[in-house]
């Protein structure tokens, strides 16, 4: 007791530096400039709270009410369908019901641009490439590596989806552990068929250039084409390039290198069908006469810097597909 | 093979150590011998007929300094030769190929400071190869340090005192500690350095800046720290004693400070063999201010030859000129405001100083400094993304806590000082937990590249 006493000025300090900080985020201040975020960080920390709270709230609720649904965390449950819902029958909690993501918006809103310009998918025709506006990627959502996830930092697409890690392969795209808006535990998987898109945007092969040959990597690229398309039937499907990597990586790596590189991209341009799924080749925008990266345009030669992240952008704004 | 390596932990040391443990004693030196030189061929076996052919040459020039002790025109030949062909054996592979010669730094130091002391006569020339092949190759200190002179370790090389219970289990919790730092904290921290690397310094937000900074110097300490530890810790283990490296550095109050409890052994031998025989502090200041500079050229080029280490090296060495000179009295003082703006001043300068240690062009440290202090007037951002160090905190901030923790000598005697059982249970878990860790990078199918 004696020394919770003697550390009561630590904890008081604790507290009062937490108070100024929240009381700093609340106004207008020049340490806004440096710390933009900080205003979002303490929203994000009451909305969390609240969604806690609401779980809890609605464990207490015995499920086999004579009620048709439960709202739980903004997704409408039927009671009726239950089945699907694992119950644990001992303390009558909805186990998958804390799963479940919260979409921001609600799941069949996709918004359509105003100019006319948009195709309904009912009957996929061909589209043509040609440039487009950032709202072009309102319904678009981007699945991918360490690279995607450097786009979802850089590119200033506020309104596109990313579903991206670092080391995501076509592999285990699907299954892996993802976060996603402050969903810490989730998966393409479960994204996909929760959530509404008309584009989605695939860029994958730079962790698995090792392993397997171009076509068995294509063949997974198409099991994966075909299961988001089982999702996303109104989607069509973009597959990016594989990104080159500079020379000096590619001279001295066995597997990452731009002769597998090119290969494999051949190999994927041949999934596309010009229909509802499209091939982009990315290094149009990026590779240099050789077919490298340029080495001043990435530290590790892999890599885009942020600072390069444009050429990416404008390329895909350049090639929208409608 | 490196300590936190899988196969170092659950092969190397699994055999050696037994094997070591139950060989008669006269026996013993052959064992540890081998083991040195299996351990370094598996390393680079490209440099060891080197290494092998230089323990060779020391071994007789030091005995061609004691034959002829009567000639002192031989004995300085002798002498600058043994020195010169040390450095060239540091320098001349610089030139020739892009091989990065392991250890080599560590080897020269240690034998420079024999050769040194044989012939000034502060110990005798050994008569025996294999203490000195032994001493050199000694694996535990062999790759990184800590640099021990041949006096201090010759007695327990020449009659090994074995394995011996407790010792053993001092040393494998030492060991444990070390790996934790390496494994469980530097080696996550340095996946943040990359990121922020890869992201490019033009492009960094102000905080983020902050953050790598102090995210660096964090890693650095437990790297270092982490690999003395576990080169204390198996010499430990094998009955014989390594001096400390590293005593809380960042709690220092001024760089002098800093310096007398960051990599103490190689400040140890600038301090023996360079300051104190060019004149150290008391012989005026116009001497110490020569062998400060010399030893903190020394220091600069030891790390390698490029502008940047000697830039990192300057800095250091005007902090401690003016700690020396002009703020002798402030960084001496009791005066409790003094001795926390002492800390606050070393907390400032010796990340900064890291940078320019980290970072090996002069454009990108310029860039890094203007992001650091957002100089939008000489520099201006691109591409800025002002909220990518949540996204960095969110993702280190554990390993950013646990490392600062580490960083205050609390971990190191509850883990390594304290005998009860509770901490034997700590460690036992932190070494299965470092060896899940390795496995699931090693076993992953794209360790070389996670992109």
């Amino acid at each position: 007791m004696n020394k919770l006493i003697r550390k009561a000025p630590l904890f008081l300090a604790v507290y009062v530096s937490l108070a100024v900080m929240f009381l700093v985020s609340q106004y207008e201040n020049p340490l806004k400039h440096y710390f933009p975020g900080f205003a979002e960080i303490v929203q994000q920390l009451a909305e969390d709270t609240i969604y806690v709270a609401n779980l809890i709230d609605v464990n207490l609720i015995d499920p086999r009410r004579e009620q048709n649904t439960v709202h739980v965390a903004g997704v409408n449950i039927d009671i009726e369908n239950l089945e699907d819902i694992n119950i644990d029958d001992d303390h009558g909690d909805i186990l998958a019901v804390t799963e479940e993501p919260e979409p921001e918006t609600d799941p069949v809103f996709v918004p359509i641009p105003s100019d006319g310009s948009y195709t309904p998918r009912d009957s996929f025709g061909t589209l043509t490439e040609g440039p487009v506006d950032e709202s072009y990627f309102d319904d678009a959502v981007f699945i991918g590596d360490s690279r995607t996830v450097g786009l979802s930092m850089y590119s200033n697409f506020e309104n596109a989806d990313y579903l991206c890690d670092v080391g995501m392969n076509i592999y285990d795209c699907m299954d892996r552990d993802i976060s996603f808006r402050g969903n810490e535990h989730t998966s393409v998987r479960e994204m996909l068929s929760v959530r509404s898109y008309r584009k989605v945007y695939m860029m994958l092969g730079i962790n698995e250039i090792g392993t397997g040959t171009a076509d068995s990597f294509c063949e997974a690229y198409s099991n994966v084409i075909s299961e988001i398309q089982s999702y996303q039937p109104n989607a069509i499907i973009v597959i990016q390039s594989i990104m080159c990597v500079g020379k000096s990586k590619s001279d001295s790596h066995r597997t990452i290198n731009n002769p597998r590189i090119y290969e494999r991209n051949e190999k994927l341009s041949t999934l596309a069908n010009n229909t509802n799924i499209y091939y982009l080749n990315i290094n149009e925008a990026i590779a240099d006469e050789n077919g490298d990266m340029p080495a001043n345009y990435s530290f590790d030669q892999v890599h885009l810097y942020a600072q390069y992240y444009y050429l990416w952008r404008d390329y895909l704004l350049q090639h929208g597909l409608r | 093979m490196f300590f936190s390596d899988i196969n170092f932990l659950l092969l190397f040391l699994l055999i050696f150590i037994p094997v070591y443990a139950y060989v008669p004693s006269w026996a013993k030196r052959f064992v540890l011998l081998l083991g040195g030189i299996i351990f370094y061929a598996v390393n680079d076996i490209i440099v060891l007929p080197f290494i092998l052919l230089d323990i060779l040459i020391v071994f007789f020039l030091n005995r061609g300094l004691e034959f002829a002790f009567d000639k002192p025109k031989l004995r300085s030949f002798l002498l600058r030769l043994g020195i010169v062909l040390q450095i060239a054996l540091m320098i001349v592979p610089l030139f020739f190929t892009e091989h990065y010669f392991i250890g080599i730094g560590f080897f020269a130091v240690q034998f420079i400071g024999y050769i040194l002391d044989v012939y000034k006569g502060v110990c005798p020339a050994t008569h025996n190869i294999l203490d000195l092949a032994n001493y050199a190759l000694f694996f535990p200190k062999v790759l990184q340090g800590p640099i021990v002179s041949f006096p201090e370790m010759a007695k327990s090389l020449s009659k090994p005192a074995g394995v011996n219970p407790s010792k053993l289990e001092k040393g494998i919790r030492i060991f444990i500690l070390g790996l934790s730092y390496k494994v469980l904290l530097a080696d996550r921290l340095n996946s943040l350095w990359n990121g922020v690397q890869t992201v490019g310094f033009q492009s960094l937000s102000t905080p983020l800046t902050w953050i790598s900074m102090y995210s660096y110097s964090i890693q650095l300490f437990l790297d270092f720290q982490g690999y003395s530890l576990m080169a204390i810790g198996v010499a430990y283990m094998l009955g014989f004693t390594l001096p400390v490296n590293f005593q809380s550095p960042y709690m220092s109050r001024s760089v002098g400070e800093f310096y007398r409890r960051w990599h103490m052994t190689l400040g140890q031998w600038f301090k023996n063999y360079v300051y104190i025989p060019m004149g150290g502090s008391r012989n005026g200041t116009k001497k110490m201010l020569a062998s400060l500079s010399v030893v903190w050229l020394l220091t600069g080029l030891w790390h390698g030859i490029s502008v940047h280490f000697l830039m990192w090296a300057g800095l250091l060495l005007i902090c401690i000129i003016l700690e020396k000179t002009l703020f002798k009295k402030l960084v001496r003082s009791e005066n409790i405001i003094l001795k926390f703006l002492g800390h606050a001043y070393v907390l400032a300068i010796i990340p900064m100083s890291w940078m320019l240690f980290a970072i090996p062009d002069i454009d990108r440290i310029y860039i890094f400094f203007m992001r650091l202090f957002d100089l939008q007037n000489y520099f201006q951002p691109i591409n800025v993304n002002s909220t990518d160090y949540i996204t960095y905190l969110k993702d280190y901030w554990p390993y950013l806590l646990g490392g600062t923790v580490c960083c205050f000598p609390i971990v190191e005697n509850i883990l390594v000082k304290t005998r009860v059982s509770m901490t034997r249970f700590i460690s036992f878990a932190l070494f299965w937990l470092c060896v899940y860790i390795i496995m699931k990078n090693g076993n992953n199918p794209f360790m070389y590249v996670n992109f």
